[in-house]
Formats: structure tokens, C-alpha cells, sequence
């Protein structure tokens, strides 16, 4: 599902990661690879997409409101949990050893294998999310796969870094908007300080999230 | 300038038994200024120059001074506020706030308020779909929502409340507040 990386690709990731403003970080683009194979039914396919496939199959999850001072979105539960065998195999690949070495090797963090607290997000027209640092209980990495089509500009769902100024978030220094199949990794930190911007379009952002340890 | 209906002591039982008992504490009153002043008291906030306070992880809002705010720190409105609260009210501190497109206060901020807090409502057409609701939560965790609603009051204990966030569709509107808080 997770498509290879050589060494050099990973120095060139780590490089980025490390000089990443205001906080580190790096995009993986294409993160997941095409199959042959339809995993679900041992059935051949025309080079299916994967994370065409994951997309599909996350849809098919149960999104519950979630709705606060700081958010109003829609997630899955725990997507450890799920039986639907394309987004089990995604947990699988996130919790693996090979995904938390790949993370490691680029962050130069170590990392425990076993992704933490995964799950599926949604957010829709006029959904976001406040500014906060994602600090909890020993997360050291936090991971976005993109799914959903690409994001322009205009249509806001963008993620946005901040820098800090003593305990608190300053100023926006960067906006990520949605790029379909690409992963974003950062490091959690008292300066990871970080927000979802409102979707202003009527497009759907789906993305499978979690954190490392 | 405090309506006179409210003041009648059979309303102001009401009120005070009504704060003492919702949860959390506090009350909502409709109507709270008599008409005439409530225009002279919205055409003196009209030109408070109001300047972006900001500090992402705890608000975003317009915040100004204004001569009219000495109202809430008069005899009168003090003498309310006290017999409403059941508390002796020495000192109230607000400012005229505007809450628009990407404004909010987060629970966290105003946690670190003690005492008793106001919200006086000045906006005039709202939808709730564009958020900038008052929001309170009770002791159980459930939401009171409380949509913007022109010339009322709310006076409830600090620390429970946040304005959710004011999403695009409000486009240019502002939700008009005073905020304050009593000691």
C-alpha cells in the first residue's frame, strides 16, 4: 500500500523535514502506491489506485459530529476498530514497524511502531479547526494522508502552521491546502501550534489521521 | 435606562430565583433597556473605534472602550446585578466586542475569569448557521446555546461560556456585544 522510498529520496524528505519553518515538517507526495491486486476479493485490477480505493472504503465508515469551543467536523472512531478490510489494511500499514522506521529515518526522532489514536476526519463547508499544538501523553509525530481531491487556495481546508511567541501561537506563516495522496508528518511540540482553516467550498476533505509515540 | 417592567419586584424574584437555580448559574433577559435609551446606547457604541485583539489558541474578536460602558458600572445597573446574583457587586469591567467572520473565544480563556460575567447583545439579525453563538456548558458537559438576540442580557457565572466561531456566511455581519465581568 505505502510505496517504496530509496535512500536518497529519504535523505532529501529528512532534509526538508528538519529545516521545516516554523516547526518541522515535510510532505510526502504519491504516498500510497497502485495495486495489481484487489486485495479484498484476491481479484486482478487495472493498476487500481490505492488511495482511490482507501477513500472509497473510509467513506463507507461511520462519521460522527464532533462540535466544540474549538472544532465543528466529522470523525470516525478509532479506526483500529474498523472491519472493513481496505481501511484495516491502511491501520495496519500505519501501525507497522516499516512505516514508523520510514518516519524515524526522515525525522531523525525515534519512534515506537504502532500508530496511536487513528482515525478518519471529514470536514465539510464551513467545518475547521482552532488553533491548538496537538501536546498529549508522549505523541512525538503527528500524520495526515490526504484522500480527498486536491484543495486550491480559494476553497480554505487548508492546514495552517503558526509560530509562537512564549506560550502562544503568533503568526501564519504557512497553509497547506489539501493535496490528494500526500502525507504530512510533524513534529508535536509546545511550538507545533497549528489549525485547520474553514472549508469555504462544497467539496469534502477526507483524511485518516494519527500520531506516533 | 433598565426597563421597567424588569424591575418590578415580582420579575426580579423571578430573575433571582432563575439564577440561583439554572445551571449553570445565570439568566438570559429580553428587552433589557427601555427603547429610547437602548437607541442612544447603540448610537454611542457605534463610534467606538474598534481595534483586532488576538491570541489564536484563546480569542479573536474586535475590542473597544466606550463612554457608554460607564452605564454598567452605575449605581443602577449595579443594584441589578447584585439583586439578580444574590452578590454585592463592587466593580464591573467590560468592553463593546464585535465578533466577525473568523472570531471566537475559546473555553480555556475565559476560565481564567472568576466571578460573574455579562453578555449585552446588540446585534441586530443573525442566523445561527453562521456560529457566534454564546455557549454554555453545563456542569454534565451538555451545550446551552444561546443565539445573538438584540438587547438582551446575560449575566451567569464566568468561566462556563464561549462564542463559537463565526463562520463565512456571516460575510460582512458582526455579532455586537458588551462583555464584562463583575467582582
Amino acid at each position: 500500500m505505502m510505496r517504496g522510498f530509496s535512500n536518497q529520496e529519504i535523505t532529501a524528505l529528512s532534509k526538508r523535514f528538519i529545516s521545516g519553518k516554523p516547526f518541522p515538517h515535510v510532505v510526502i507526495e504519491n504516498f500510497l502506491d497502485k495495486d495489481n491486486v484487489d486485495k479484498s476479493r484476491q481479484a486482478p485490477t487495472r493498476g487500481w489506485d490505492n488511495h482511490k480505493r482507501l477513500l472509497l472504503e473510509l467513506k463507507k465508515e461511520s462519521f460522527a459530529k464532533k462540535d466544540s469551543d474549538l472544532f465543528t467536523f466529522k470523525q470516525t472512531g478509532n479506526l483500529f476498530y474498523s472491519r472493513n478490510p481496505i481501511v484495516a489494511a491502511a491501520v495496519t500499514m500505519f501501525s507497522s514497524g516499516q512505516f514508523a522506521q520510514l518516519i524515524s529515518l526522515i525525522s531523525g526522532i525515534r519512534l515506537k511502531p504502532g500508530a496511536v489514536d487513528v482515525s478518519g476526519s471529514l470536514y465539510e463547508k464551513t467545518d475547521y479547526l482552532l488553533c491548538h499544538d496537538d501536546r498529549l501523553e508522549g505523541r512525538k509525530i503527528a500524520f495526515i494522508l490526504y484522500l480527498s481531491e486536491s484543495f486550491t487556495a480559494a476553497d480554505g481546508g487548508a492546514l495552517v502552521f503558526l509560530t509562537a511567541k512564549g506560550r502562544h501561537p503568533d503568526k501564519k506563516v504557512f497553509a497547506y491546502p489539501p493535496l490528494q495522496n500526500s502525507l504530512m508528518i510533524f513534529a508535536v511540540s509546545k511550538k507545533s501550534w497549528h489549525e485547520v482553516e474553514e472549508v469555504l467550498a462544497d467539496k469534502k476533505r477526507y483524511t485518516i489521521g494519527g500520531w506516533l509515540h | 435606562m433598565i426597563n421597567l417592567k424588569l424591575l418590578k419586584p415580582k420579575v426580579m424574584k423571578e430573575l433571582s430565583s432563575g439564577f440561583a437555580e439554572n445551571n449553570p448559574k445565570g439568566v438570559q433577559v429580553q428587552g433589557f433597556m427601555e427603547p429610547e435609551s437602548y437607541k442612544k446606547f447603540l448610537a454611542a457604541v457605534a463610534k467606538a473605534k474598534l481595534k483586532k485583539s488576538e491570541v489564536r489558541d484563546t480569542h479573536s474578536y474586535f475590542e473597544a472602550d466606550s463612554p457608554a460602558l460607564k452605564f454598567f458600572s452605575s449605581r443602577e445597573f449595579l443594584a441589578f446585578a447584585a439583586a439578580v446574583t444574590g452578590k454585592k457587586i463592587k466593580k464591573v469591567t467590560c468592553s463593546v466586542r464585535i465578533f466577525l467572520k473568523d472570531c471566537y473565544t475559546l473555553m480555556h480563556d475565559e476560565k481564567k475569569a472568576s466571578g460573574i460575567e455579562l453578555f449585552f447583545d446588540m446585534t441586530p439579525q443573525w442566523m445561527q448557521e453562521w456560529g457566534g453563538s454564546t455557549v454554555y456548558l453545563t456542569d454534565s458537559g451538555e451545550k446551552l446555546i444561546l443565539p445573538p438576540s438584540p438587547n438582551s442580557l446575560i449575566i451567569a457565572v464566568a468561566g462556563k461560556s464561549y462564542v463559537k466561531y463565526v463562520n463565512h456566511l456571516a460575510g460582512n455581519e458582526g455579532r455586537l456585544v458588551v462583555y464584562g465581568t463583575m467582582k
